[in-house]
C-alpha cells in the first residue's frame, strides 16, 4: 500500500516536471521567434588596394541596417574560395512594440582577415537582392 | 583454463600490435593579427583566419600517416600575445571567444576566456573544449573566427600573436 503511494508521488512529481519544462521551453521558442535574421544592404566598403602579405586586411562596412531600433547588427559571415573572399552582413529584427524610430546604420562595422595568399582576391558581397558588390585586394 | 589464459594474452598482443600502428604528432600554427580597437566598449574585433592548414598532407607525409587515416584532432595549446613594439598589454580586452567553421559544418566555440586576468600579462592562454575537431580539419578548408570583446574607450593599434597547437591521432601508413 505504502508502495502504491509512492509511486503516486513520483508519477505526480513528473507530472509537475514536465509541466514545468514544456512551460519554459515553451517561453524561449516564443521570444526566439520574434527574431528574424536578414541580409543587410552593403551600400559601399573601404579597404586598402594593397596589403602585404602576412598582414591584416581591414574592411569597413557602410549601409543602413534599418528604421527603427528594432534592427540591429548581428553578424558578418565570410568564407573562402580559392582567390575570392566571399562576405554576408546579417542583421536582425526584433519584432516588438515602441521601437523609436531611428536610422540604425553599420557605422564602418569592421571586419579583419587574416592569412590571405599572394596575389588578387576579389571580395564578393551578397546584397539581399541576391546580386553582389565586387572589389579586391592585392596581396604582395 | 588454459585456453582463457591464451585468450587474454593473444587480446593483449593484438592491442599492442594496433598501438603501434598508430602515431602522435603536433603542430603549431601562428598568425600575427594587427587591429584597431575602437572607442566603443562592448564593440566586437571580429577576426577571420582563412586557409590555416594548406600543407596538410606534407605534415602528414612527414609523420609517416595520411589524412584518411586520422582517428582525433584536438587543440592542445592556444594563447595570444601582444606582438606590439609599444608597451601593450592587452588590457583593451574585456573577454574572448574562438569559433571553428567549414564548409557544411556548423560554428563550434573551441577556445575562451570570459575574464582577463586582473594582472594582464603580454601573453594569455585561452580555455579551450577537448571536442574532437576531426571533421572540421580533416578535409575541409576550415576557418577560425576569433571574437575579442572591446573594452577600450580609445581608439589604438594593436598587434597580436594568435597561436595554438593541434594534436593529431593517425595510423600510421603501411
Amino acid at each position: 500500500m505504502k508502495l502504491h503511494q509512492n509511486n503516486i508521488d513520483l508519477f505526480t512529481t513528473l507530472c509537475i516536471l514536465i509541466f514545468f519544462m514544456a512551460f519554459i521551453i515553451g517561453c524561449k521558442k516564443n521570444s526566439g521567434d520574434n527574431i528574424t535574421n536578414f541580409t543587410i544592404k552593403i551600400d559601399s566598403i573601404s579597404h586598402p588596394d594593397t596589403i602585404f602579405i602576412d598582414s591584416t586586411l581591414i574592411i569597413q562596412f557602410h549601409g543602413n541596417i534599418g528604421s527603427t531600433e528594432c534592427y540591429s547588427f548581428y553578424k558578418f559571415e565570410p568564407s573562402y574560395t580559392k582567390d575570392s573572399l566571399h562576405i554576408t552582413s546579417l542583421g536582425q529584427f526584433e519584432s516588438k512594440q515602441g521601437c523609436a524610430l531611428k536610422n540604425i546604420n553599420l557605422e564602418s562595422k569592421t571586419l579583419l582577415i587574416s592569412n590571405l595568399p599572394k596575389g588578387n582576391t576579389n571580395i564578393i558581397i551578397t546584397q539581399p537582392d541576391s546580386t553582389t558588390l565586387i572589389d579586391s585586394v592585392y596581396v604582395r | 583454463m588454459n585456453w582463457k589464459y591464451l585468450t587474454i594474452i593473444a587480446i593483449v598482443l593484438i592491442s599492442c600490435k594496433k598501438i603501434d600502428k598508430l602515431t602522435n604528432f603536433y603542430f603549431d600554427i601562428s598568425q600575427e593579427i594587427t587591429f584597431y580597437t575602437g572607442d566603443e566598449p562592448g564593440s566586437t574585433i571580429d577576426v577571420w583566419t582563412f586557409n590555416v592548414l594548406e600543407n596538410r598532407d606534407t605534415l602528414y607525409k612527414e609523420n609517416n600517416s595520411n589524412v584518411y587515416g586520422t582517428n582525433r584532432i584536438a587543440i592542445s595549446k592556444m594563447k595570444l600575445s601582444s606582438s606590439d613594439t609599444l608597451d601593450n598589454n592587452m588590457e583593451y580586452i574585456e573577454s574572448i571567444e574562438v569559433f571553428i567553421t567549414a564548409n557544411d559544418m556548423q560554428e563550434k566555440k573551441i577556445a575562451w576566456l570570459d575574464k582577463l586576468p586582473e594582472e594582464i600579462k603580454t601573453s594569455i592562454s585561452l580555455d579551450f573544449s577537448d571536442d574532437d575537431l576531426k571533421d572540421y580539419i580533416v578535409d575541409k578548408d576550415y576557418a577560425i573566427n576569433i571574437r575579442i570583446i572591446n573594452k577600450s574607450t580609445i581608439n589604438i593599434k594593436a598587434s597580436i600573436d594568435f597561436s595554438y597547437t593541434i594534436y593529431i591521432n593517425s595510423n600510421l601508413e603501411n
